[in-house]
């Protein structure tokens, strides 16, 4: 019955009233903001020759403003039931069907402008895919929730359409929504500003942030710095210019103004780079929001550019539990979902849905519940790597340190083995280390977690799993080790995704067997 | 399990050679522009550059010997298995269900070899784990004929 509807509207291209839509009236001339930049250059081309520069430009905003007009006239859409069907092209017509069933997601992205004129960017990802399956540039908001709606949601039927005639059908679908696009009943989850500012203080990104100020400071001096070592150090020490460079011309003079300098400038790093992070966090996730409606996710945040997107549960390849040191300390976290709907194309950090961007870790188990029903977070029990692990870590780090050692005791003095010392906390560190290893079964489901600094934990649904691979270094293979990596779809990075370090070889194939059948089973059940 | 096709060997040679030439070309232009004019040079002219090459060359034609030894595939009833890695083991596992498609694809020196390589895609992002570089034209057809026939009872991601 859907195919023969689908031909029949193929016939029908031209037709509008049978469903196509252009984009929002305003496109032409967002588009034509985008253009701006060119004309900047255009500008700049007419100060170095007047005449023909004028010409360009003319000729140039004519040219842009055919293309812009011709390709806005030119671009339709049309959802079916079946998909999204969108024909455009100016000099080539491109005429593109999205089948309803391979769409992952649909993000809508709103920056400042857009969001002022009330219209948003529609992105429709699909499995699969080097970039964007499809952008609709742009349409006003309510149609991008609508298209949302209608192409990842329940709700399959156009707005004013009859209720489902099949009978299958409706009984698949027992929550037929109402309306031209789902209201969704309560928030799941709301951040609130308090909560992003201490998701971006216990992020790991302001000691990154720190480094980058501090080096930025070191060839540039963007910074008041000079003016604050002024007031705690003689000022004859402290000369205009990077602080950090007169700072190390101090060491020279006086130990202790040196430390007094290196204690105030961390501060103030730390300060400045904690801050950035804070602010960041708060922009980027601002009235964070997360909304269950059926099977399908929402979530919108971002104070800036406003970002809505939503996927299905069922299209969910793993889940990403995120607790740097700091979190950890406070009992928090946050979680992550690989939805596969991004292509290499997408930049590394957009290319997982955020789920909440800082929780407690005792709200974990009704959050999870809400992407994986079946899964049960309280009854996980954590697998420790094998304990040859620790040696496998120690001596990666005690290289380090014994290298460091022969070199400096080799161009100074004898006194650089007291370097040697470092070997403690490199003992510590590898124990610390070991303990945050690991690996559980829960149901059908796999846990892996590792990361010392940054500790990730990936829940990995088995029906999910597209490969593994048992892999060994030379050093792993010595200690009769192995770290399992378990693939799914969509993780772009591979020390970014599910993987359990250091299983004793024979162990490690052996969960790899199990889970093959696992996946098999699955594969062959649905 | 078996082993790849031997003539893959000589892929690997001459493909080590092809980038180890070049390299021995600039080693060579150092020595001529930069060493020689200094008066750098070890009894004739050329040695220096020969060394420098010496290794390059070893390297390509005694590491393929090894990398073949330690290659190992075998498809089962549900699974593929790929064993591979002279230094880096690796041992991956393809459940059959998983099987988006398989292509066979052949350069023009495995062309002349009659070589084809095989390559599973899953819906998972790195394919080339899943790569059979040296099987045999006709071997790599069948199995890719054979591969295809699962490929049809599990088409989700």
């Amino acid at each position: 019955m859907r195919i023969s509807r689908d031909l029949r509207n193929s016939t029908t291209v031209s037709d509008e009233a049978n469903g196509w839509a252009r984009l929002h009236p305003v496109t032409p001339l967002l588009r034509a903001f985008q253009l701006l930049y060119a004309f900047i250059i255009g500008v700049f081309a007419a100060s170095l020759g007047r005449g023909a520069a004028v010409v360009i430009v003319v000729g140039f905003t004519l040219v842009a403003a055919a293309w812009i007009t011709l390709s806005y006239l030119r671009f339709r859409y049309r959802v079916t039931d079946d998909g999204l069907i969108i024909t455009r092209g100016v000099l080539f017509r491109k005429r593109r069907v999205i089948p309803r069933s391979r769409i992952q997601n649909v993000d809508l992205r709103a920056g400042l402008l857009q969001q002022l004129l009330r219209v948003t960017t529609a992105r429709i990802e699909t499995a699969g895919g080097q970039a964007t399956e499809a952008t609709l540039h742009v349409v006003s908001r309510e149609e991008g929730l609508r298209l949302r709606a209608r192409l990842v949601g329940l709700a399959r039927q156009a707005p004013q359409a009859v209720p489902p005639t099949v009978a299958g059908e409706a009984a698949a679908l027992p929550e037929q929504p109402v309306g031209p696009y789902p209201v969704p009943e309560s928030a799941l989850h709301r951040a609130t500003p308090l909560q992003l500012a201490i998701a971006g203080a216990t992020s790991n990104r302001a000691g990154v942030l720190v480094g980058a100020l501090l080096g930025g400071d070191y060839l540039f001096n963007f910074m008041p710095t000079d003016r604050i070592l002024g007031r705690f150090l003689p000022p004859e020490y402290v000369e205009s210019g990077a602080a950090v460079q007169s700072l190390v011309e101090t060491i020279q003079h006086d130990m202790g103004a040196f430390f007094v300098g290196v204690f105030v400038l961390g501060i103030f790093f730390g300060l400045a780079g904690w801050a950035v992070s804070v602010f960041a966090s708060v922009i980027r996730y601002f009235d964070f929001t997360l909304r269950q409606f059926g099977n399908e996710l929402q979530v919108s945040y971002g104070l800036l550019t406003r970002r809505e997107k939503g996927f299905r549960r069922s299209r969910v390849q793993n889940v990403q539990i995120e607790e740097p040191i700091l979190r950890r300390w406070l009992k928090l976290a946050s979680v992550r979902v690989q939805t596969a709907g991004y292509g290499p194309g997408v930049k590394a950090d957009e290319r997982m849905e955020t789920l909440a961007p800082i929780i407690r870790t005792s709200e974990l188990t009704e959050y999870l519940h809400t992407v994986y029903p079946d899964f049960d977070w309280k009854t996980v029990e954590w697998r420790p790597a094998h304990p040859r692990a620790r040696r496998r870590l120690f001596i990666r780090r005690a290289l380090v340190v014994i290298a460091a050692t022969a070199a400096l005791t080799l161009a100074t003095t004898p006194e650089g083995l007291l370097l040697a010392a470092a070997l403690l906390p490199a003992w510590l560190l590898a124990h610390a280390h070991y303990r945050h290893l690991g690996h559980a079964r829960a149901g059908t489901y796999v846990l892996v977690r590792e990361g010392l600094w940054n500790r990730r934990i990936y829940i990995v649904p088995a029906r999910k799993i597209q490969a593994l691979h048992l892999r060994q270094s030379p050093f792993q293979r010595r200690l009769g080790l192995a770290t399992l990596h378990i693939e799914t779809a969509g993780d772009p990075l591979e020390w970014h995704s599910p993987r359990s370090i250091d299983l004793g070889t024979g162990y490690g194939l052996e969960m790899m067997e199990g889970l093959a059948m696992e996946v098999t089973r699955s594969g062959l059940t649905f | 399990m078996n082993p790849l096709d031997q003539r893959v060997t000589t892929v690997w040679r001459l493909t080590g050679l092809v980038f180890a030439l070049p390299l021995t070309a600039i080693a060579g232009l150092v020595e001529g522009v930069v060493l020689a004019p200094e008066g750098i040079r070890l009894l004739a002219p050329g040695v220096i550059a020969g060394l420098a090459a010496l290794p390059l060359i070893g390297f390509s034609v005694l590491w393929p010997g090894l990398r073949y030894r330690f290659w190992r595939w075998q498809v089962e009833a549900d699974r593929v298995l790929i064993v591979k890695g002279v230094l880096w083991r690796s041992r991956s596992l393809i459940p059959r269900v998983r099987i988006q498609h398989v292509d066979t694809r052949s350069s023009p020196l495995q062309r002349w070899l009659g070589l084809n390589s095989l390559i599973i895609y899953t819906a998972g992002t790195r394919g080339a784990d899943a790569e059979i570089p040296g099987l045999a034209a006709e071997e790599a057809e069948r199995l890719r004929e054979d591969l295809a026939r699962l490929e049809e009872l599990d088409d989700r991601v």
